[in-house]
């Protein structure tokens, strides 16, 4: 596989604050590759220094081949992007958006006639095609923003949290849409504060503050947890959080809806586990070893990042 | 070149697509133009003034009576004594208080030159100073008039040697509207383009459309042309429904070549338009937006020459007018409507204009360009 986007040390300075450091990636063409990570991570610099919006300053960026830095009519040619707020116009009807930036990229009538169809059988658009963008639900404006940066048929696409405050069943139509899209051979950057559309992408790469943590097969990137994770159930899951904490030397101690999820740099033998659920404060239901998680490994490599292992 | 006619194309179905604001944008300027047009006016009529008169004689009656006929004042009654007169002033029932010394008729029998006080409250100056100058008038006919009657009255040789015929060119009877009419158009015109064409763009950033336009192959000159051109458009068809308002409802009749004001126009939306392209790189929201625009137009407007005469200002503020292109255009306005001024007298205030609005509008597509690539 070829590599279509290559970020080689990019770094980012709004002032004194370093949004981005040192980041190095390579995104495969044909890939869906997730962005994940908490606000202020650097997605969005990222995104939009590859985009041509913001001044690439350190580092080198490539897309196709085009330098980010000099070629910039070339890239904004070949690619579609989406910003994470909705950004079309609210008094435009869906088909007028959609036209507009067709005739700003130069889509010829012949090839419009083409598209247009296309957009609105995936989207399922089309039978509100005379509607006002801003009477759109949430669900529907995320896909016509999607369908007006794909009028033009990029070859990458970057999509910054697209499905962010849009309700599941949107969710999960936009992802299969993107799904296949890459399926078409579109390269597709995607950030997402989601695990489970993390799950769905090709690779993802765990950012925090400005760096990239991991980087790998979303199924695979558990293999990154550094320690031994239990589970443990307990009806007051709050008040046990300080005698993990404290009386245990373990790694952290993660509240999961009702239950607890507490790491131990290595395995508890067997009697030591027995211990520390009989001298626990509250009552313990169960606690047994379990696999972690794509989040519980995130929240791991965010821990460790602070106070870092060799 | 395309992609500037598609930007157009959006840009009015946007227009059209808002009702509401197609109404402010036509309904505005003319209930503006309506209300000011009246409003505004420098003339001063139906002064208010109490006479007291002491002497009541032919001669005192008579000069009273010239003052209650005067249609530049209005009579409040007598007053009963100089005391009145204070007082008359002080609760706002008189303007311009007039006392007739006794013995006046008697003592212009004797060509004594009688005195006569004249009190006038100095709070509005503006209007206290014509007000005087109208009374002072109606005492230069009132002797003029008894010279003729009394021939022998000229003989102590204190008449007028020369007597002054005054005539107003351009504006015959001093009519404040043939002066605020063509002046209230470059204001409202100034609003409409400059105001609007920074909201349009900034509007564009407040809802990330112009970010979305950024990653398409549009160039910022293009942008630029695609955004501005509409409310050049605009800006045209106020110009015109002001003119017709002008026409119609002021009576005012145009001197000059309609084509040589819509000339001027164009120049002067040079400034404007680039004004409102420099306002929409400093403003994040409309509401910004429309701050900084005030803030401009307040000076454009009170340094134009426009409501205070700029020869009535400091000298080093009178420099500064030559710095504002609004002072320019609302000459032109004025030269062009009301005197028909020829174009080959007109180029001291053309030349400048276009050089203010080329260089404005030059460096806001510049500092545009910069901010957006």
């Amino acid at each position: 596989m070829s590599e279509i986007i290559t970020i080689q040390n990019f770094g980012k300075s709004y002032g004194k604050i370093r949004a981005v450091e040192g980041l190095t990636l390579a995104i495969n063409s044909g890939e869906l590759f997730g962005l994940i990570g908490p606000d202020g991570a650097g997605k969005t610099t990222t995104m939009r220094t590859l985009c041509t919006l913001l001044p690439l300053e350190e580092g080198q960026m490539q897309l196709a081949g085009f330098e980010v830095r000099r070629d910039v009519a070339a890239i904004r040619s070949i690619l579609g992007y989406m910003p994470q707020r909705f950004s079309l116009y609210p008094d435009l009807s869906v088909e007028q958006n959609l036209l507009f930036f067709a005739d700003l990229f130069g889509v010829s009538a012949a090839e419009k006639k083409k598209r247009l169809p296309q957009l609105y059988h995936f989207s399922k658009l089309e039978p509100f095609k005379n509607r006002l963008a801003k009477q759109l639900s949430g669900g529907m404006k995320q896909k016509l923003a999607l369908s007006c940066t794909l009028i033009h048929t990029p070859k990458i696409l970057i999509l910054d949290e697209p499905t962010t405050g849009v309700d599941p069943v949107s969710r999960r139509e936009f992802w299969q849409i993107l799904q296949q899209l890459r399926d078409d051979g579109v390269t597709i950057l995607v950030s997402t504060p989601y695990m489970d559309e993390a799950l769905l992408c090709n690779r993802v790469a765990f950012m925090h503050k400005g760096k990239v943590l991991a980087l790998d097969d979303p199924r695979l990137i558990t293999k990154h947890f550094p320690h031994t994770l239990y589970e443990v159930a307990t009806p007051a899951p709050q008040l046990l959080v300080p005698y993990f904490k404290t009386a245990h030397a373990c790694e952290s101690v993660q509240i999961f809806g009702d239950r607890l999820h507490v790491s131990f740099a290595a395995p508890l033998a067997d009697a030591m586990l027995k211990s520390v659920v009989q001298s626990a404060p509250q009552p313990v239901i169960e606690m047994r070893q379990i696999a972690p998680g794509i989040e519980d490994t995130f929240m791991a490599l965010m821990k460790n990042r602070i106070s870092p292992q060799p | 070149m395309q992609r500037i006619i598609y930007l157009l194309q959006k840009e009015f179905r946007q227009v059209f697509r808002d009702r509401q604001m197609l109404r402010i944008i036509l309904f505005v300027p003319v209930v503006q133009m309506f209300v000011l047009g009246y409003a505004i006016t420098t003339d001063v009529k139906n002064v208010k003034v109490t006479i007291y008169d002491a002497d009541n004689s032919f001669a005192s009656r008579e000069l009273c009576r010239r003052f209650i006929n005067s249609p530049y004042f209005k009579f409040a009654g007598y007053a009963e004594s100089p005391q009145a007169i204070r007082m008359a002033l002080d609760n706002w029932q008189a303007q311009i208080g007039v006392l007739i010394s006794p013995h006046f008729g008697r003592d212009l029998e004797r060509g004594l030159q009688p005195a006569l006080q004249m009190t006038a409250d100095g709070l509005d100056g503006n209007t206290a100073g014509i007000a005087l100058g109208y009374a002072q008038g109606i005492l230069t006919t009132y002797a003029l008039d008894l010279m003729a009657a009394q021939p022998r009255l000229v003989a102590d040789n204190r008449g007028l040697p020369v007597v002054s015929e005054t005539r107003m060119w351009y504006n015959l009877n001093l009519e404040s509207k043939l002066f605020t009419v063509p002046g209230l158009i470059g204001l409202l015109v100034t609003v409409v383009t400059m105001l609007l064409t920074s909201m349009g763009l900034v509007r564009e950033k407040e809802i990330g459309t112009l970010e979305q336009l950024m990653v398409t192959p549009i160039r910022p000159l293009e942008l630029i042309t695609g955004k501005v051109l509409p409310f050049v458009l605009i800006g045209f068809v106020e110009i015109n429904i002001m003119l017709a308002l002008a026409f119609l409802v002021f009576d005012l009749t145009m001197a000059g070549n309609y084509f040589l004001l819509l000339g001027a126009s164009l120049l002067y939306f040079l400034t404007t338009l680039g004004l409102g392209i420099f306002i929409s790189t400093l403003a994040e929201t409309q509401q910004q937006a429309m701050f900084i625009a005030w803030f401009f137009m307040i000076f454009l407007i009170l340094m134009s020459g426009f409501l205070s005469p700029i020869a009535n200002m400091p000298p080093a503020w009178q420099k500064v007018t030559y710095l504002n292109p609004l002072r320019y255009y609302v000459n032109l306005l004025r030269e062009i409507f009301l005197k028909a001024t020829p174009l080959k007298f007109l180029w001291n205030e053309i030349v400048p204009l276009g050089v203010f609005g080329v260089a404005i509008l030059t460096v806001s597509a510049l500092k545009f360009h910069k901010r957006v690539s």
